[in-house]
């Protein structure tokens, strides 16, 4: 029987997820092992023609030859898998949904009529069906082994979406927010990272996006009796996961009823 | 009561206990919060410290003296001892055409803990209902019990948040401890006024240096003890509460408690008797070795209801409902005692700061009115 194969492919992103797959150092001849790796740039430059057993999928779509890009690569694949925070909500670069991307192009480009980019930086699933979604900014490279190892034998892979906070616990971490009285976004965010900023004592920074249940009304309540103000708290949900609804409508929200 | 030790015999005791296999556990400070944590002397104890909580807040301060349990409860109970958040079940391997299926390995070596809180022990003692009680048993529990041993300070420093009086579990521990004792300040010295609650108790501490104690002792452990019953934060009227909750199920406070609740799960893995986990199954990526796996689990989580293709439990006020009606209700069905222990922790660990003791009686109010 031959292998199954696996083609990763870049859209608008920094290769930070593409990397992970690569940092999986102890892993990877396993992985080798078990499947083909027919593309994937960061690794290597040969290349096999489709279809793909699986495609992992990084970054956002910026530009119009990335909306046919991706069309094209759906069609060459049985299973697409979104990695990131780019590919799943947009990425940072989604922050240009909210401005005038032209005004952007002027100020920062010596040429900007070699700019060829569309007004909006959305995720894949925007624009294709997705059958799974890894987050992170970057993804958990343990996540993404999970789901190589899960895909193999087709069962569901592990990618629980109840908040950090179940994961603080896990570890050990006393709640920074009750304990410190620092801002944390980990009770609204996706778990996955296994409470990397908290444990190092700092709040979550929400790179997993919106956990399955975002309550950002209470939690904005709590975060301004611990001093934080409303440009602030618009801040840290317009990071990575800007686009990603549950974060986007909450920062709406608190936008419309600052007046700002 | 039956011993006194001097601080320096708990020393004594710490060492004994190692010699014997075990692996000690003890209050210790820890990113400005006290866990259990291994320990090999008393110094690495929470010396001089005591703890301030309140609904969703938690902070340490210097004591004015330097007592060594003059705190309330730490962040984690013995829950994290004894029903770890990750536990390995079994591992397989494929040979051939067959699976060989062989137990988890046995976590070594055995758990002493010193300074359990009483409500710490009803918690245990629920645990031991639940996971102990019916039909199929939780062999990796029933293991890490077995061979453990418990050395029980009673609460004198109840807290903010503190309600064990009312749920009748505290302060003094009455039962699940090997050694109990109430640390007391005599002229000047730091004493250790205690009683058995083992045999296994008893043969310990006939290798550690005691006497026995004095009746000005005896009552100064009395008013100690009775000092901290006054001193309760909370208060929680549990008669009749198991069978209000379970008769207003469509009370409109839910729906008030979920424009709060952050469905974060932090009540429930804080909470010393919450015991539900998920199961999880991995494999390597060549197919020929799979592990099973317990994790802490919440009801206040989404795929914990789901079922029938969608969670059934999709709404912030049916999770929370759940998880008080099933605490302090459904419990009592179930288990013979209310699943709640007083110890406040759900309270201090809400992000929010969500209190049950100030919502009940709002409930009942709103329907009395």
């Amino acid at each position: 029987m031959a292998k199954p194969t696996l083609a990763v492919w870049k859209f608008a992103s920094c290769d930070g997820c593409q990397l992970c797959l690569l940092d999986l150092e102890d892993e990877l001849l396993d992985i080798a092992g078990a499947i083909e790796i027919a593309h994937f740039a960061e690794a290597t430059t040969a290349h096999v023609d489709g279809p793909y057993s699986v495609s992992l999928v990084e970054g956002s779509v910026t530009t119009q030859r990335e909306l046919e890009r991706i069309q094209s690569i759906r069609q060459q694949s049985e299973t697409l898998v979104a990695i990131g925070a780019c590919a799943t909500a947009g990425g940072i670069q989604a922050l240009k949904n909210l401005a005038d991307v032209d005004e952007f192009i002027e100020l920062v480009y010596a040429t900007p009529s070699y700019i060829d980019s569309l007004q909006t930086s959305t995720p894949i699933s925007a624009h294709v069906d997705v059958e799974i979604e890894v987050r992170g900014c970057p993804v958990n490279k343990y996540q993404l082994l999970e789901l190589v190892g899960a895909l193999l034998v087709g069962r569901k892979p592990d990618l629980p979406t109840y908040p950090v906070c179940i994961e603080c616990k896990a570890r050990g971490v006393s709640c920074v927010m009750v304990a410190s009285g620092t801002p944390c976004l980990g009770p609204v965010t996706q778990a996955g990272c296994g409470a990397i900023c908290p444990a190092f004592d700092r709040g979550c920074y929400g790179c997993f996006g919106p956990a399955e249940t975002v309550n950002m009304d209470s939690l904005a309540t709590r975060w301004r009796e611990l001093g934080v103000d409303d440009e602030r708290l618009l801040r840290s949900l317009r990071t990575f996961n800007a686009g990603a609804p549950g974060f986007a409508e909450a920062a709406s929200s608190i936008e419309t009823s600052t007046g700002g | 009561m039956s011993f006194v030790l001097v601080r320096s015999a708990l020393d004594q005791l710490v060492q004994v206990l190692e010699q014997d296999g075990y692996d000690v556990y003890g209050p210790v400070v820890v990113d400005s919060a006290i866990r259990y944590q291994l320990v090999h002397g008393i110094d690495e104890l929470a010396i001089g410290v005591r703890d301030v909580q309140g609904p969703g807040h938690y902070s340490l301060v210097e004591r004015s003296d330097d007592a060594m349990f003059g705190y309330t409860v730490g962040v984690a109970s013995l829950k994290d001892l004894f029903f770890p958040p990750r536990r390995a079940v079994w591992s397989s391997v494929r040979e051939g055409g067959t699976l060989r299926f062989e137990p988890a390995e046995r976590p070594e070596p055995k758990i002493a803990v010193i300074g359990a809180r009483a409500c710490e022990l009803a918690a245990l003692a629920i645990h031991d209902t639940v996971l102990l009680g019916g039909e199929y048993k939780d062999a990796d529990y029933l293991r890490r019990r077995t061979d453990s041993f418990i050395v029980s300070v009673d609460c004198t420093e109840p807290g903010e948040v503190c309600f064990c009086g009312s749920m009748g579990t505290g302060p003094a521990a009455t039962t699940h401890f090997d050694l109990a004792m109430t640390e007391l300040l005599v002229d000047g010295e730091w004493e250790y006024v205690g009683r058995f609650g083992s045999e296994r108790g008893e043969r310990i501490l006939e290798r550690v240096t005691h006497r026995h104690p004095d009746q000005i002792e005896i009552s100064l452990v009395r008013s100690a003890v009775s000092g901290a019953s006054d001193a309760m934060g909370r208060e929680l009227s549990t008669v009749g509460l198991p069978e209000f909750l379970a008769s207003h199920r469509e009370h409109p406070a839910w729906a008030d408690i979920a424009q709060r609740c952050l469905a974060c799960g932090n009540c429930t893995q804080a909470c010393p008797t919450c015991f539900c986990v998920s199961t999880l199954d991995t494999a390597s990526l060549d197919g020929s070795r799979a592990s099973r796996e317990l994790r802490w689990d919440s009801c206040f989580s989404l795929d914990f209801s789901f079922m029938g293709g969608r969670p059934h439990r999709s709404t912030i006020d049916a999770r929370y409902r759940q998880w008080l009606t099933h605490k302090l209700s459904g419990w009592v069905e179930q288990f013979g005692t209310s699943g709640c222990v007083g110890c406040g922790r759900c309270i201090t660990w809400c992000p929010v700061g969500i209190d049950f003791t100030a919502e009940i009686p709002k409930m009942m109010e709103r329907v009395d009115a």
